[in-house]
């Protein structure tokens, strides 16, 4: 497997240029270039350039762009709204932070020619709350475009006005979902929406709105810029281009990483991430963000990280955030937390999640406090089974995604934890029987 | 078709002709009984009612009795669900609000028409609180019509009365355990 | 006589019936239908239809919470969760379009156990307090566990707790009851745009709670407690009154205002006690909606003022008497045109006719309508919504009533005009509810002259009763059979609830005593029925109809009026 060359690298090309964040910088390394030329294009054509290119949406759906931007009815007479997802909030995933902080003003290229092809006029980034760098760092590098008249109107003497906003987010999870986003936005609580309407036909404002994320807004000015025929020669035959890979959790070197779509796994953690830390054993990795089901080691051998082998595995490469976990920490650990999140940041709207969420969480962690029964896994697999695909967004469902996953790929660790509480149960029983109190017993009382 | 059939006419015989046989003969059996009684009364299956009072089976259903919280509060959350219940229609409660918010609901009144109540144990099965019981009491004897007609008042009572009993029966840890089988508070709601 | 709209719609009684007003032609045939397949049976419907709405027409029940024919769509219980041919997954049919060809299936395993696992969730935080609680009996949680649940709880775990008791006006709140169905969040922003209430926090700790911790400020707040499909919101009057198993209910007409909405009143049997009106959904006049007013208005027929007994107040004593003594005393007090008759439009079409043949007969020549002149011209209701400015509910029929009996009437500022000249006698009939609800007869009493004496026919106690020399009791709409025309111009059946109470009578009883100088012998009398059948049906619908069969939802007869401000 040949790996990407620095000088072929898409997004991060040139990223650790000093001072890249500001304009001069940017236009010094070609910055802006790919927006005058798409002003040279019809905006149809700048959609079957991107139609071309096979580029899917990286905010974990993985929906093909040029796609999302053909369904917009332009004819409706409403005003078109871009908004730019930078809610980047998926535990293990932080690509969109290095983009925004590094080079903003390729995001707002990529927006501008975005809004062009859609025939938007207002645009806005709807930056996550605890990013308050990055949003300084965008707010800052959106001034200097308007100063340099690339946002504002008649952008260029191109006829096409833009007016580009930031928006910064409260800290809720469930305002990445695109329809909360909107919500938000709005000035409401950011509750998921009903689909249908689709944003495409109503979304903001009850207008036409198309939702993109910042690494798919990124890599637009390259696909102008070279043509959307030279990025389909990236990756796969199916899932086309690079990607940002985020390496976290126990390997020595964890970090945003650039790659080929369709790199082994195992090449991602041993090549980029240094392998293990401390030459840990591996025990599972979870390769798209915390609501994707985890992979056994020897499923890490074989997988490669596209869309479409990876789904063979029962998995996603979602938002790209490789965790990998090492054999000393104890999964249910790992599962409390993630069940933890998502019983947190569940919205509340319906009620498969509002009350599955609390559910898993509870019943996680009473075994992972060894409090656990045995009917404890058949109920949590009712329970997550019930929750998959009951509720307006995802989120149900990236809750009980990786408990059905880990319940399904490591059943020995989970059923350890309930022989152990079985046990526990027992002795303190039997000692009751013999007539002394033990403060075990108010340990075990669920 | 019917006929008529002619029977020979019975006749009684000497000894019974002659009544002052058979009076002596019944004299004799209460003359024995009398004298038992005043010379060895403990040997008789009477009791001296009513300053005596008879055993009765601690399962005995009498008249109903209303069961009390720890704080000494009626258990009964006027569900209304004795009077659903009730064959008899014999049960009318009002509800009202109870200024403690945990509570809520409580009978303001709780009168139970015992000439009507047939002593069924419906009530006392459809009490989701516990609330309700046929209690061990059986005197039910008064004057006045309106003396039958018991208040929440007269239930609260009844049921001290029988509240040692009570107490043992349901809430003893012991007992609860061995009846539901884990351990759990004494049925109530709050 | 100043609706001409009405000249045309209604025909005179006398034989004329060829002329009646036929039923609203047929709607032209639709463009386009779309024919789906749910549960094997076909059902043809309007392109757009939610497949929710599908099964509504073909009378297949799908559970749901959150779903409210007159709310806009949620989606968030998952209740209603339908398996369609070629979808993967179970869809909420409320949000689904129907499409051609679509085959639906509701009742197979897998959606029983779909169905089963989201009461489930709804259940588990649920406080289960169903002794306690006003919604045991027509509880949604109760009725789908009997009938999609019955399962063994699973959840062990302490629940969640949220603050309960909560007074926020007319209403209690108990948020650890609520399932977040959000309807009442939803009327409380869409019908009375007010939006009081909203969903605080997220998650399971997701509480409904009033905006400021202050007090509901709409005129429909009853309908949050009609609404909430739980016992979280319970209406203060009617909490802790009764079980709902207890009653039972009457399908009726609201008679507070002129917007006739349709109503259910409950009554217990045992007792013949009213406890609590509720609308009726009629989509055509109050959807599922009814006002404050209307829905806690009842508390007058019980009241403390209600009159019990037909009294005289002669030689400055007050007597109880009976009707008797009225009926033979009254013919010759209406002769040679020296009485002043005053109707009210509280009362039945049946009764003005009644009334108004007797009058009729007995060549009356004065007759007042007693309802505010003004109120009665404005057709739409003042805030929007429900409420009327008129507060009685037969101004349009009384017009018509008086049409086809061909009896010359005055309107209240004519009649002002009439007693002041002092006629001999003045009687009111027909008056229902106390002084606030009949304040705009406040000038006509004032007018009357202190020589002319006065026989007044209400319910409830009025400060002109002590001038007056006959009181009468009345019997108010809840104990009444027979027909209202609304403000919106729609025949609408009232149902007795409960009987007569305490002396009163109705006009018809009046206008038989009139007749015969006799007290009618049966209370709560057929009378009605009889009335309605014989008049007012063949003038207005059909001859064939009977008072029974009329549809409880009420016929437009004259011009329709849309359904004013109803978005």
């Amino acid at each position: 497997m040949k790996l990407l060359a620095p000088e072929r690298r898409i997004l991060t090309k040139g990223i650790d240029t000093p001072n890249l964040n500001t304009i001069e910088v940017y236009e010094k390394q070609g910055g802006y270039s790919a927006m005058k030329k798409a002003f040279g294009m019809a905006p149809d054509a700048i959609i079957g350039e991107v139609k071309a290119s096979g580029l899917r949406g990286r905010g974990g759906a993985g929906f093909p762009t040029g796609m999302k931007w053909g369904f917009v009815p332009f004819n409706l007479g409403k005003p078109i709204y871009l908004l730019c997802n930078a809610d980047e909030s998926e535990p293990g995933c932080f690509k969109d932070r290095l983009l925004l902080e590094k080079n903003p003003h390729l995001l707002i290229e990529g927006i501008i020619i975005a809004s062009f092809a859609v025939r938007s006029h207002k645009s806005y980034i709807y930056v996550r709350g605890e990013y308050t760098l990055a949003a300084k760092i965008v707010q800052k590098a959106i001034d200097e475009a308007y100063a340099k008249g690339y946002l504002g109107k008649n952008i260029l003497g191109s006829k096409h006005d833009l007016d580009l906003v930031l928006h910064r987010g409260a800290g809720a999870y469930i305002c990445g979902e695109e329809t909360g986003l909107i919500s938000s936005l709005e000035g409401k609580k950011g509750y998921p929406r009903l689909k249908p309407p689709f944003p495409a036909v109503s979304g903001f404002l009850n207008c036409p709105t198309v939702v993109n994320n910042v690494e798919t807004l990124c890599t637009v000015p390259w696909i102008i810029q070279n043509g959307g025929a030279t990025y389909a020669t990236y990756g796969t035959e199916k899932s086309k281009g690079t990607r940002l890979f985020c390496l976290s959790g126990w390997v020595n070197k964890p970090g945003v990483y650039e790659e080929e779509l369709g790199l082994p796994l195992k090449v991602m953690i041993d090549h980029y991430g240094g392998g293990m830390k401390d030459g840990s054993k591996l025990k599972a990795v979870i390769p798209g963000g915390s609501s994707t089901p985890p992979l056994t080691p020897e499923e890490v051998d074989k997988c490669l990280l596209d869309y479409d082998h990876i789904a063979t595995f029962g998995s996603f490469l979602g938002a790209g955030g490789i965790i990998v976990i090492p054999e000393h920490i104890p999964l249910i650990k790992i599962l409390e937390r993630i069940s933890e999140f998502y019983w947190d940041e569940s919205c509340g709207q319906c009620t498969p999640c509002r009350e599955g969420t609390g559910w898993l969480f509870k019943t996680i962690r009473s075994i992972e406090h060894h409090h656990g029964h045995k009917e404890d896994i058949d109920d949590l697999k009712r329970t997550a089974t019930s929750m998959m695909g009951a509720t307006i967004c995802a989120l149900s469902d990236a809750a009980a995604m990786p408990v059905l996953g880990f319940l399904k790929k490591f059943p020995q660790d989970f059923q350890a934890l309930l022989d152990e509480a079985e046990r526990k149960r027992k002795v303190s029983a039997g000692r009751k029987l013999d007539g002394q109190e033990t403060t075990e017993m108010t340990e075990v009382t669920r | 078709m019917s006929s008529v059939v002619n029977r020979p006419k019975y006749k009684l015989p000497i000894s019974q002709r002659v009544y002052l046989i058979a009076i002596v003969k019944g004299m004799m059996i209460t003359g024995r009984h009398f004298l038992k009684a005043l010379f060895n009364p403990k040997s008789m299956p009477n009791i001296g009612y009513p300053e005596k009072k008879r055993k009765y089976s601690p399962r005995f259903r009498g008249l109903q009795i209303l069961t009390l919280k720890a704080n000494g509060d009626v258990r009964c959350t006027a569900c209304m669900l004795c009077a659903t219940a009730c064959p008899a229609d014999c049960i009318h409660i009002t509800a009202a609000e109870h200024p403690d918010p945990k509570v809520e609901k409580f009978p303001k009144e709780f009168n139970i028409d015992m000439l009507r109540c047939v002593f069924c144990g419906m009530c006392e099965e459809a009490c989701p609180v516990d609330a309700i019981r046929m209690g061990p009491n059986y005197e039910l004897a008064s004057f006045e019509r309106s003396d039958f007609i018991f208040s929440k008042e007269d239930l609260v009572r009844l049921g001290n009365n029988a509240q040692s009993r009570v107490q043992d029966e349901v809430t003893s840890p012991q007992n609860v355990e061995r009846l539901v089988g884990r351990d759990l508070a004494p049925p109530s709601l709050h | 006589m100043s609706d001409e709209k009405n000249v045309k719609a209604v025909a005179p009684p006398s034989g004329a019936v060829d002329q009646k007003v036929a039923a609203p032609p047929p709607p032209a045939p639709p463009k386009k239908t779309v024919t789906l397949e749910i549960n094997g049976m076909k059902v043809e419907v309007e392109p757009g239809t939610t497949v929710f709405n599908a099964a509504v027409k073909a009378g297949i029940f799908i559970p749901h919470y959150c779903y409210h024919p007159d709310l806009s769509i949620a989606g968030v219980c998952r209740m209603c969760m339908v398996e369609i041919e070629k979808v993967p997954r179970p869809q909420i049919s409320c949000n689904t379009v129907a499409t051609e060809g679509m085959v639906v299936k509701t009742d197979t395993d897998k959606i029983k156990e779909t169905v089963k696992s989201v009461l489930e969730l709804h259940l588990i935080n649920h406080p289960l307090d169903c002794p306690i609680c006003d919604k045991a009996g027509e509880c949604g949680l109760q009725n789908f566990y009997r009938d999609y649940g019955l399962y063994t709880p699973r959840m062990d775990f302490e629940k969640v707790h949220k603050p309960k008791v909560q007074d926020i006006g007319t209403i209690v709140l108990d948020s650890e009851r609520c399932i977040l169905c959000t309807r009442c969040v939803r009327f409380t922003a869409e019908v009375t745009k007010t939006s009081e209430l909203g969903i605080f926090q997220r998650g399971d700790r997701s509480t409904l709670k009033i905006y400021d911790d202050g007090h509901l400020r709409n005129d429909y707040t009853g309908n949050l407690a009609d609404i909430c499909p739980v016992g979280a919101l319970t209406a203060k009057d009617f909490r802790f009154q009764q079980r709902v198993w207890f009653l039972e209910k009457t399908a009726s007409v609201c008679g507070l205002c002129a917007h006739g909405c349709n109503i259910d009143v409950s009554v217990n049997p045992k007792k013949n006690e009213l406890y609590r009106v509720e609308p009726r959904r009629n989509p055509e006049v109050n959807k599922s909606w009814i006002c404050d007013d209307g829905r806690w208005g009842y508390q007058y027929i019980t009241a403390d003022t209600r009159i019990h007994l037909p009294k005289k107040h002669w030689e400055g004593v007050w007597r109880d008497h009976t009707w008797m003594d009225f009926f033979k005393e009254m013919p010759a007090l209406l002769e040679m045109g020296k009485a002043v008759v005053g109707l009210s439009t509280q009362m039945t079409n049946e009764e003005l006719f009644d009334l108004g043949t007797t009058l009729k007969n007995l060549e009356v020549t004065s007759v007042v309508r007693l309802a505010e002149d003004e109120a009665v011209e404005d057709k739409k209701p003042f805030d929007g919504i429900l409420k009327h400015r008129d507060l009685t509910p037969n101004a349009a029929g009384f017009e018509q009533v008086m049409k086809w009996l061909g009896l010359k009437w005055l309107t209240l500022a004519q009649g002002i005009a009439e007693v002041a000249r002092g006629p001999e006698w003045v009687f009111a009939f027909g008056l229902e509810g106390g002084e606030e609800r009949l304040a705009h007869l406040q000038p006509f009493w004032g007018a009357i002259p202190a020589t002319s004496r006065l026989a007044v026919h209400a319910t409830n106690a009025l400060p002109v009763l002590s001038r007056a020399t006959w009181v009468l009791p009345n019997v108010s709409f809840y104990e009444k059979n027979g027909s209202f025309v609304s403000a919106l111009n729609r025949l609408q059946r009232v149902k007795a609830a409960i009987p007569w109470q305490y002396m009163a009578r109705d006009a018809h009883a009046v206008a038989l005593g009139l007749r015969r100088g006799d007290d009618r012998e049966a209370p709560n009398s057929r009378a009605g029925e009889i009335s309605f059948q014989k008049v007012v049906a063949p003038n207005t619908v059909s001859e064939e109809v009977t008072f029974k069969k009329f549809t409880k939802f009420g016929q437009n007869v004259g011009a329709t009026e849309t359904l004013g401000g109803m978005a």
